[in-house]
């Protein structure tokens, strides 16, 4: 009975194959009727994303950021990114087990910019997929 | 086509044998579409980030830690919840040279006084250093301190979390509070799951909502923060999401029977984390009449008891314990006593609701400060936040004015929702008023309300600055959009961290 009464919310398979067939437009991007997914560029995906790694990689390596909190305040000046995390590793490996905190750290570090940038580019390629509503009277 | 991308190659059996299980793994992944292929890696990105959260922050700083641990300590090791002292009571024990007997916050945890609600602090002080002070005399007058203030909380996090401390017995007390900050990150997973779920159901094919609400949860700073944290909001946080997500597909389904009784033992789960849990009945209410409509009396009648009778057979009890305790069913009237030497309204409810102050506090919170107000966002950064989520705001009213005019029209399934997701949307929406305005009512109690009373419905507000988001941006890009939002949230959390966190912790 509630089957039977229940809206139906289904995104069209044919958006999604109008995707695969999409011809090529402009701006980077492929056209496709109105009310369809599009799916961008591959080439201009590729730029854009290589040059926000980079930009991100170049920032985190010569970048500067005024401190805005503790006692570096003070100082009034701006502090290179890459001498605040390095401190951060080695205050907490003064803590005790110095080469363990190290590792981990430098660790989830490396995994977070490479994460990062795998997101990004996941981000920029995502297509929904297929996952229709789950059934009726399932949660 | 998103169907063959849905589908796992199936090798014959000879060449099936030799597939590693590797191989396997790195197939499957080919196969997924591209949002859970994102999702996967926001979600490993999340689990590590948040360990970062862990320890970026000193031991207890987080807001009530001292006393989460506290109340967590008296269940795991005495069996019972903490009570909260009666302020009269106390005060004629203390009047006649008795030592009144208090659940108290423990004296280990003096050195991080400062962490806690008004415990008087002077932890240099040699004099306290074994007995910490557990009374102060304001104008004459005596009154408690040091006592456990968050007694009054609903026992199922300290319940949940009460294994983890009788394994880690032989730690001392900070070692088993990171511990237990880790076991947070969890819920705040499954609140970016539940985030991801909740836009899955309610607009099924759209890659931008899916990929950028999940991601909006993940990388917003203060629910991170919940989530790094020994605290119960987070849990609440994570029950109150899933009670939107069932709201949804309770919308959509008409609130089949297994629903409503999943939706009901959810609530029962949420009322025993966090008294904010109650903010869920009013909407669930409003969804089953949305939903089966009002004429339809012995639907919805049938849909409700369905509803509450798992949820008040799994909260009764707490809530029975409260009423035989204090006398009412929430020990604020005790916690006001107690407070009364320092606490204030912050406000009349109109006052709060139209005051610019107010709401200027709150968005600050929401995104900063940081526990108890440590660390403050600047106002640069607090603008470029604003702007964008302002400009959002004017994207959802756009999306709401072209999506009611163009009703009928042919469209996708987000330009053109149907009549349950309108409902559905609307849900969202009261939710969100909902839990702010249940933030003013608290404020006119309480000088200390603040925004994390607020962060329980984020997947709603995420769900629906976002989609105001989408409407403002041609489809054409929203590939880029989608990488632009993840960017910045990633670059936020960067300069939250190098500029404010990392110094902070330093400097401590």
């Amino acid at each position: 009975m509630e089957a039977e009464e229940r809206p139906v919310a289904l995104e069209t398979e044919a958006s999604e194959m109008a995707v695969e067939a999409g011809a090529t437009g402009t701006a980077g991007v492929t056209d496709a009727p109105s009310g369809k997914a599009i799916r961008p560029h591959r080439g201009v995906v590729t730029a854009v994303w290589i040059a926000a790694v980079a930009g991100l990689a170049l920032f985190l390596a010569l970048g500067t950021a005024s401190i805005r909190a503790g006692s570096f305040v003070r100082f009034r000046r701006s502090v290179p990114l890459s001498s605040i995390w390095p401190r951060f590793v080695e205050e907490l490996a003064d803590g005790g087990s110095a080469t363990l905190v190290r590792v981990g750290l430098f660790g989830a570090a490396a995994v977070l910019l490479a994460g990062s940038a795998l997101g990004l580019w996941l981000a920029m390629t995502a297509d929904a997929g297929k996952e229709g509503p789950s059934e009726p009277g399932r949660a | 086509m998103a169907d063959l991308a849905e589908q796992i190659p199936m090798p014959s059996v000879a060449v099936r044998a030799r597939v590693s299980t590797v191989d396997r793994g790195r197939s499957g992944f080919r196969a997924w579409s591209g949002v859970r292929r994102f999702l996967l890696v926001l979600f490993a990105l999340y689990l590590v980030k948040q360990v970062v959260f862990v320890v970026a922050f000193r031991p207890f700083s987080g807001h009530d830690e001292v006393a989460h641990y506290s109340y967590l300590r008296t269940v795991a090791t005495d069996g019972r919840v903490p009570v909260l002292p009666e302020l009269e009571e106390w005060r004629r024990a203390f009047q006649s040279g008795l030592n009144p007997r208090v659940d108290g916050l423990p004296d280990e945890l003096y050195p991080y006084c400062a962490y806690a609600l008004y415990w008087h602090c002077e932890p240099d002080e040699p004099r306290w250093a074994n007995d910490p002070p557990r009374a102060v005399t304001v104008a004459g007058v005596a009154f408690a301190t040091g006592y456990q203030y968050a007694a009054n909380h609903p026992p199922l996090y300290y319940v949940l979390m009460t294994p983890i401390y009788w394994a880690s017995a032989s730690l001392s007390a900070v070692q088993q509070h990171y511990l237990l900050r880790l076991a947070a990150i969890p819920f705040g997973l499954a609140t970016v799951f539940l985030a991801y779920r909740l836009v899955r159901a309610l607009f099924p094919g759209d890659a931008f909502l899916a990929v950028t609400v999940p991601t909006f949860v993940a990388f917003q700073p203060q629910i991170a923060y919940e989530s790094a944290m020994v605290n119960n909001d987070i849990v609440a946080i994570a029950l109150f999401s899933w009670i939107l997500y069932l709201l949804v597909i309770g919308i959509r389904d008409r609130f089949p029977t297994r629903t409503s009784v999943l939706l009901g033992f959810v609530l029962g789960l949420a009322l025993l984390t966090k008294a904010n849990g109650l903010a869920a009945v009013p909407l669930i209410a409003m969804a089953v009449m949305l939903s089966v409509g009002w004429r339809d009396v012995r639907g919805w009648v049938r849909r409700g008891a369905l509803v509450v009778a798992p949820a008040a057979l799994l909260a009764a009890p707490w809530y029975v314990f409260l009423y035989r305790t204090y006398g009412n069913f929430d020990g604020l009237d005790q916690i006001e006593a107690l407070q009364s030497y320092w606490n204030r309204p912050a406000g009349t409810f109109f006052g709060m609701l139209s005051d610019p102050d107010f709401v200027v506090m709150r968005f600050r919170e929401t995104w900063g400060e940081f526990g108890w107000r440590q660390i403050p966002l600047g106002t640069t950064l607090l603008w470029a936040i604003a702007i964008p989520l302002l400009v959002a705001v004017g994207g959802l009213l756009v999306y709401v004015l072209k999506a009611a005019l163009q009703a009928g029209e042919p469209g996708d399934s987000v330009t053109q929702p149907e009549r349950w997701q309108w409902y559905a949307l609307l849900v969202l929406g009261a939710s969100c008023a909902t839990v702010y305005l249940a933030v003013i009512q608290f404020g006119t109690r309480f000088a200390l309300t603040q925004a994390r009373y607020y962060f329980p419905v984020v997947n709603a507000a995420s769900l629906l600055l976002l989609l105001g988001l989408r409407t403002l941006v041609p489809r054409a890009y929203h590939a880029y959009a989608q990488g632009a939002i993840f960017a910045s949230l990633v670059l936020l959390n960067v300069m939250v961290f190098t500029r404010y966190v990392i110094p902070h912790y330093l400097s401590a």
